[in-house]
């Protein structure tokens, strides 16, 4: 059975935005990345599949739960780490770790010291939230998700604004998470996170899937089609936008260096180079140039 | 019901560790005492003085006032402090219930505004019984005291935290000040008086004068009493059922 199951999930607002238009895709277990820019709907996303928001049409199942109407089995198998979390400042750490475990059930202290031990906070659980680096307040984010064992963990652009040190030790505790068998739903925009951690991928883009597979099928997607272009001045940057998508520039020996996406191979005497799962994602969003 | 008292006891924990909190009750008992202190100028200006119960009594009007609008000001961005810190989306995506959480909220509101005004008449009854030079036996100090909490003091815990908690989640939170900055001042302009009281005040009200009474207005106005009560904990209880059927303040369900 699948993690989770979306099928033709649509969520428009009041206001008439359409958030969503006819998702389908499903989550196995391990890691799974939803990748897209600011704006694509992964947020929205993530909302519906933890009961928070009701799709407009669609259905999303979770272990078999279907969130519309077994929501009370979905939150019980489900952790969240949503996207901006400042938590209580006045709270200490095991105190606010504690009162989301005694909201899902669990008031076991032990159990509340392992998941602090789990992402390294067992040292400061006694110090309060507020006077937290904002690295050490995202790893208690993971460990009141982490609370109570759940089957699925959702978490919303975890790595936003941390150092690469921070980066480094979330990708560990989200790894061991997964190891065994159960599933991570992780999105983010920064797609190095995706690369060193995901198996599998979804890109949304405008509140539409435009990519769902593992990300060596979407590198597949741009190889060979990314080339250096050197070129002299901006004039010539402007006039190659014309005509390719330019990914990146750099300014180097007086000169400009820009990376392409050759998708008709118009430029032969460019230089190819290996694509990246970034080149993979500016051509998922459309390019650098269109946005 | 266990996830209810998870609440309160987080939500009491939280608010009890607030430095604002005891400066509050600090600042307020300073106020207090400057008014009521039993010294021998305070003696001879306030001719009730010598009376406990009417020391409590003068504390429950005047100072108690004050105290409850600074705790209804640090309670009242309770909900919208949820949202604002993400923690909400936390609440909707755990096993509870819309319920759970509002009544978690409200009563986690009311004991500390409780036990905040419970430490205050005490305390200021404390230092009134060691300083006055009057003799008296401790059931003169407790009798009133204990009258107030349980007359004064839960009515208006109520009422306090039940709007503090629920308005603002429901109406702009600058329109909820400025509501109950006018309540505050039509409460200041009117404590004190031994004559028949208006409904709405909050801790001068008829209810009040049951802890004492004016000898020269020794009369006990039961609908006046009555409907005093009945504004407090109405209010209270009108704020929370309109929050609990409030569209959208919850996940869909």
């Amino acid at each position: 059975m699948n993690a989770i199951e979306i099928s033709h999930l649509t969520k428009k607002y009041s206001n008439g935005v359409m958030a969503l238009e006819d998702i389908s895709f499903t989550v196995g277990g391990g890691i799974f990345g939803l990748l897209g820019h600011n704006g694509a709907g992964k947020t929205t996303l993530m909302k519906a599949i933890v009961t928070i928001l009701r799709p407009s049409c669609g259905t999303i199942s979770v272990c078999g739960f279907d969130t519309k109407k077994q929501g009370d089995n979905v939150r019980s198998l489900i952790g969240y780490l949503p996207q901006e979390l400042s938590m209580y400042p006045s709270l200490s750490v095991f105190d606010f770790v504690s009162y989301m475990a005694a909201l899902k059930g669990v008031p076991d202290t032990k159990k509340i010291q392992e998941v602090l031990n789990q992402v390294g906070m067992q040292g400061v659980s006694k110090r309060k939230i507020g006077r937290l680096s904002g690295g050490m307040k995202r790893r208690v984010g993971i460990a009141q998700a982490l609370i109570g064992d759940p089957q699925v963990l959702i978490i919303d652009e975890p790595t936003t604004g941390l150092d690469p040190e921070e980066r480094v030790r979330f990708r560990g505790v989200l790894s061991r998470f997964a190891k065994d068998g159960r599933t991570v739903l992780l999105s983010t925009h920064i797609v190095e996170d995706a690369y060193q951690l995901c198996d599998q991928l979804a890109v949304l883009r405008k509140g539409r899937l435009f990519y769902n597979g593992s990300a060596e099928n979407l590198l597949q997607k741009v190889n060979g089609k990314i080339k250096l272009v050197r070129l002299r001045n901006e004039e010539q940057l402007i006039a190659l936008q014309e005509q390719a998508m330019v990914i990146s520039t750099a300014y180097e020996n007086g000169g400009l260096t820009a990376r392409i996406m050759d998708e008709k191979s118009a430029f032969l005497q460019a230089e190819p180079v290996t694509a990246t799962l970034e080149d993979a994602y500016i051509y998922c969003m459309g390019g650098k140039s269109h946005e | 019901m266990n996830k209810v008292f998870a609440i309160v006891r987080y939500e009491y924990k939280m608010q009890l560790g607030r430095i604002s909190t005891w400066g509050i009750l600090l600042a307020v008992s300073a106020i207090a005492l400057l008014d009521n202190f039993p010294s021998t100028r305070n003696l001879a200006r306030l001719e009730f003085l010598v009376q406990p119960a009417y020391f409590v009594y003068r504390t429950m009007c005047l100072d108690v006032l004050i105290i409850s609008f600074g705790l209804l000001f640090l309670l009242s961005g309770r909900i919208p402090a949820d949202n604002k810190t993400g923690c909400k989306a936390l609440f909707m995506a755990a096993p509870i219930s819309r319920s759970q959480y509002i009544w978690g909220k409200l009563f986690g509101g009311f004991t500390y505004t409780l036990t905040v005004i419970s430490i205050f008449l005490i305390l200021n009854t404390g230092i009134y019984a060691v300083f006055t030079p009057i003799e008296a036996d401790a059931g003169a100090y407790l009798t009133p005291l204990i009258k107030t909490l349980i007359i004064g003091g839960i009515p208006v815990s109520f009422f306090i935290s039940f709007l503090a908690v629920t308005l603002p989640a429901m109406m702009d939170i600058r329109l909820f000040y400025l509501l109950t900055a006018v309540l505050f001042f039509l409460n200041a302009g009117s404590v004190g008086s031994a004559e028949a009281q208006p409904f709405y005040l909050v801790t001068s009200g008829d209810l009040i004068k049951l802890i004492w009474q004016h000898p020269r207005f020794p009369f006990t106005n039961i609908w006046s009493i009555a409907a005093n009560l009945t504004f407090l904990t109405g209010c209270g209880l009108l704020s929370c059922v309109l929050l609990i059927m409030k569209r959208k303040f919850w996940r869909a369900e």
